[in-house]
């Protein structure tokens, strides 16, 4: 018996199959946060859902929630924006895959996570039209770590709350953010002038940071798009283990990144 | 676990049940249905199963499941060698071996890439694919007795449009390309005898965007 049905807006995290026939999908909806459903016949029949479950799409999806049903089962869903680029280059796929497998590994089931759906959707229509970059990377970790509660403190030590000199930085996972020299444990990565400049800016630009990206003097000038891009790779390995610390695992998309040569 | 039940009914309905789409009643009916049947056929069937781990391996040229070696695609003389088709899986070689249209040979890949289960390059028999193709190897198809050999001029990506069969697609046709082979995607769109209305968006722009002249 339907208990109720709700329509959502959802972005399609994954799909795993489910014996011979069907799927459950994982879908990360706005005002739902993520949720697991039920796609009966979903494998056995494209008639019903068509593409609608292929991963990194938007879609308008119902679903109904059964008595005594551990998932909610889908009865529609609707491809609102295919993303459809995303498919036309490999490196796209694989930033794209890696921005999923975070998405659901930093949020919970029927935890509403509007931010971290906002960043998503932004992220992967961004990444369907343009290549794949670094600093569209970095700014979607920032934004999901951010939108989680999980922010890097990047203005000031995160172990005395001293300013952390231009040069002299590290990022301390257990710390939270940049720690200054006096405290600095063993072990810290150390975090370069250029690529310092990229994380602060691009935790307060976000998206729009990577987009258009400015210059680190505070000019207001257009940034050297080049040189941008290599501070995104370098501040990558120390934003890596960031996260890394925060998740407790290596997201498993990552070695896809360094498999297809993406950029990381 | 199956080792730890003595009973053989109780054993051949445990691993029956493994099977897929098969549950444990319908386990437990099978289980039945064979101790009914003639005592020929629990043997008969026994020794195939036997026969599946001790004959059935890799075809070293197409990574085909076969008993023989080379395996019977790759000794047809009269196959096209030519045309290669690359597919994920042996039921997806069975499927298009099924529709009579293509006359080449083929690359079994066992698996496609996957950005986000971080199945990369080195799970899938491309290494295999490649090696076929170098040229110390020959870029050369023979025949089981050698009587003739071609060269492979066309490389047919054939995975699933899904999205893991797009990355290796777009993997393998940027690996290949180098090589000076024709490299072709399988076409995308709608499925004969279907409704253009009822098609998704996706498929639609598929069919839409790999349109042909007539």
């Amino acid at each position: 018996m339907d208990l109720r049905a709700q329509r959502l807006t959802a972005l399609v995290l994954r799909a795993l199959p489910y014996g011979d026939s069907d799927q459950v999908v994982q879908f990360l909806a706005r005002g739902r946060g993520r949720i697991a459903v039920f796609a009966r016949g979903a494998r056995s029949s494209k008639r019903r859902f068509g593409s609608a479950l292929e991963p990194f799409q938007l879609c308008e999806i119902l679903v109904s929630a059964r008595a005594g049903a551990q998932l909610l089962s889908l009865r529609e869903s609707h491809v609102v924006e295919a993303h459809a680029g995303l498919r036309d280059d490999l490196h796209r796929l694989a930033h794209a895959g890696y921005a999923s497998e975070l998405a659901h590994d930093l949020t919970r089931e029927h935890e509403p996570a509007d931010g971290l759906f906002e960043a998503l959707a932004g992220f992967l229509l961004s990444l369907a039209v343009s290549p794949a970059t670094s600093a569209r990377l970095r700014a979607l970790e920032l934004a999901f770590l951010s939108a989680s509660g999980l922010a890097p403190q990047l203005d000031a030590c995160a172990r005395c709350g001293d300013e952390v000199a231009p040069g002299r930085a590290a990022l301390d996972p257990a710390a939270g953010g940049l720690v200054c020299s006096s405290c600095t444990p063993p072990g810290a990565l150390a975090l370069g002038r250029g690529p310092r400049a990229l994380l602060e800016q691009l935790q307060q630009r976000g998206l729009e940071g990577a987009e258009t990206p400015l210059s680190a003097d505070g000019s207001g000038r257009p940034a050297d798009a080049r040189a941008f891009e290599e501070a995104a790779a370098q501040a990558g390995i120390v934003l890596g283990a960031f996260l890394v610390h925060q998740l407790g695992r290596t997201p498993r998309s990552s070695a896809f990144l360094e498999q297809v040569g993406a950029p990381r | 676990m199956s080792e730890r039940v003595h009973d053989p009914i109780a054993r051949l309905a445990v691993l029956l049940s493994r099977l897929p789409g098969v549950g444990e009643k319908t386990a437990q009916r099978l289980a039945f249905h064979i101790l009914e049947s003639p005592k020929e056929y629990a043997r008969e069937l026994s020794q195939a199963l036997l026969a599946l781990e001790h004959d059935v391996r890799l075809c070293s040229r197409c990574c085909n499941l076969t008993a023989q070696e080379p395996c019977a695609l790759c000794r047809d003389p009269l196959r096209d060698g030519r045309l290669l088709c690359v597919v994920e899986t042996v039921p997806d070689l069975l499927a298009i071996e099924r529709t009579r249209e293509f006359r080449g040979r083929y690359h079994v890949l066992h698996g496609a890439l996957s950005p986000l289960d971080g199945v990369g390059p080195d799970r899938l028999k491309i290494k295999e694919l490649l090696a076929r193709l170098s040229h110390d190897g020959a870029r050369t198809e023979s025949d089981a007795a050698g009587a003739s050999s071609e060269k492979i001029e066309e490389i047919i990506l054939a995975t699933d449009p899904t999205v893991e069969g797009e990355a290796t697609a777009l993997y393998l046709s940027r690996l290949l390309k180098p090589l000076g082979l024709r490299i072709t995607r399988i076409a995308q769109g709608l499925p004969m005898g279907g409704d253009l209305e009822y098609a998704d968006q996706v498929t639609l722009a598929r069919a839409m965007s790999g349109r042909r002249e007539l």
